[in-house]
């Protein structure tokens, strides 16, 4: 074999946990979404809204990045992964971490169990950055890399944030109070670690899933550069000045870097060989577009002519959340699973050499129930949108109610996937 | 399948049965076949992957032994992977480019 060829993918062993737990705790944010559907028309500071947000964004989204990552890294990174067993115990840290935490948000017990649970979260995330680090470590730089390890800086400062927030519940130690750091940890998180990292990992994978050759480096870059410099700007502000006034500046930076980066998308699409894209790339595209409602909402809510009252601007913020977390960031993920998950179990059952030369990844799941699952979650997040902007309950429930169902389908259909794999390993 | 001569062509057309997963085309189509040389009992493939760190790159490996050991009965088979020039799509056969 020519030297100059790695064999490099971390194995279904590895990544396959994540998405499981990740899926489960996906039916528990909607279970617990459904349970209460009556409490959206307050404050976004309430303890089960913080509960089931945390619930989505470290028990479903970042574990499946996490585990994603241990698949993408070696083919990234053109390296192997560094460390199999701390891919382990950051899954088992994440895991115990994010029930502890959002039980205690749940229960609002500001106490020991949301210390703890911060604090184990936080020992997952240093174990994944080590393996992330020492994975890409001499490897060459590309904007794709520079923006996945930026991210992962943002991502600890996120949680470091997160878990200093956790503790001065209880020994109020910090300057000002919690809502006012609230925004900052939140968009940390948001733009910094998500965003980035779906920026990074988006301008390697999407190109290459649509068969599309040109070179978009200098897009990338130019986005990397503009959302780091508004985040830097945005954290200064708040850390020194002790305000947001500002942050109308920050969002059109970062709506700009956005921008870029969908411009690099319309580039891919305009220059792909592919005419037609399957489901999940379509959702993909979809869940991008989605992005414009909460960028759009972003600048309304830091604009300094305000021209809304306080109800508003609270269901204008709601609105906003959910259009960004549930909406893109969720839709983007739930369509990307069924790029991911589908090869890394394909890869498994051919080095086994248990299928035929013409079987491939997508056989591996039902289409038909994967489309179904991304339009009943769509639908939903719309529903659940237009619930909030006319403070009707019952589109809430229903919307919730619909959302739950797109989980229990996303859950049946990886176990689906999983069965097909054992089935045939069997044989 | 037919019985095909040890030839060039005719193993041009046994690696055709080793397939991308993405797109579902065989490597040929897909323009990831470089050249292929035979002498007696033996076959040079010279292919490239999409990056050094291709996952698939073990697979389409293993495929192309399976492939050439199975309709040949060759053994002395030498995998000659090269990056230069660079994988692009627009090196995929008009067939697969129309029907992507």
């Amino acid at each position: 074999m020519n030297e100059e060829f790695i064999i490099r993918s971390a194995g279904k062993k590895v990544v396959l946990p994540f998405f499981l737990i990740a899926a489960f705790f996906l039916l528990v944010f909607t279970i617990g979404l459904f349970v209460c559907s009556d409490e959206f028309s307050g404050h976004y500071f309430q303890p089960h809204l913080l509960a089931l947000v945390h619930v989505l964004l470290l028990g479903f989204c970042t574990m499946i990045i996490f585990g994603a990552l241990y698949q993408l890294l070696p083919v990234i990174s053109e390296k192997p992964l560094f460390s199999k067993k701390l891919t382990i115990w950051s899954c088992i840290f994440l895991c115990w971490g994010t029930s502890l935490l959002g039980y205690a948000f749940w229960i609002f017990d500001s106490g020991a169990i949301m210390q703890i649970g911060g604090s184990t979260i936080l020992i997952a995330v240093v174990l994944h950055i080590i393996n992330v680090l020492f994975s890409l470590k001499g490897s060459k730089s590309t904007i794709a890399i520079e923006c996945i390890a930026t991210a992962h800086i943002w991502l600890l400062l996120t949680v470091i944030a997160g878990v200093l927030l956790a503790f001065n519940f209880q020994f109020a130690f910090l300057p000002q109070n919690q809502l006012h750091y609230l925004a900052l940890h939140a968009h940390l998180g948001l733009v910094g670690w998500m965003l980035l990292l779906i920026i990074g990992v988006g301008s390697k994978l999407i190109p290459m899933f649509m068969l599309s050759g040109k070179d978009h480096s200098k897009i990338i870059r130019f986005s990397y550069y503009i959302i780091n410099a508004a985040l830097v700007s945005f954290f200064a502000d708040v850390m020194f000045t002790h305000s947001y006034a500002r942050a109308w500046l920050y969002v059109i930076l970062i709506c700009t870097g956005l921008g870029a980066f969908v411009l690099m998308l319309i580039r891919v699409r305009k220059s792909s060989l592919r005419k037609k894209e399957d489901e999940p790339m379509k959702q993909t595209f979809i869940a991008i577009l989605f992005l414009l409602l909460p960028a759009m909402l972003a600048v309304t809510l830091s604009s300094p002519v305000n021209i809304f009252d306080d109800n508003q601007l609270l269901t204008l913020a709601r609105v906003y959340g959910v259009a960004l977390i549930p909406g893109f960031l969720v839709m983007l993920i739930l369509a990307q699973t069924f790029k991911t998950l589908p090869f890394i179990l394909w890869l498994d059952l051919k080095h086994k050499r248990l299928i035929q030369p013409k079987f491939m990844p997508r056989d591996l799941y039902n289409a038909r129930m994967v489309k179904v699952m991304l339009w009943m979650w769509n639908t939903g997040i719309v529903m659940l949108i237009a619930g909030n902007c006319i403070n009707i309950l019952w589109m809430n429930y229903v919307a919730t109610g619909i959302l739950n169902l797109a989980a229990l389908l996303y859950l049946g259909n990886i176990l689906f996937m999983l069965m097909n794999n054992r089935i045939l390993t069997r044989k | 399948m037919k019985k095909l001569p040890f030839t060039i062509p005719g193993v041009a057309i046994a690696l055709r049965n080793v397939f991308d997963p993405e797109t579902g085309f065989n490597i040929v189509d897909m323009g990831l076949l470089y050249g292929l040389e035979i002498e007696t009992t033996s076959v040079i493939v010279t292919l490239t992957y999409s990056s050094p760190a291709c996952p698939l790159g073990e697979v389409i490996e293993e495929d192309i032994r399976i492939q050439l050991k199975e309709i040949f009965g060759v053994t002395d088979i030498q995998l000659r992977i090269i990056f230069e020039p660079k994988w692009n799509p627009e090196m995929m056969s008009k067939i697969a480019r129309e029907s992507v």
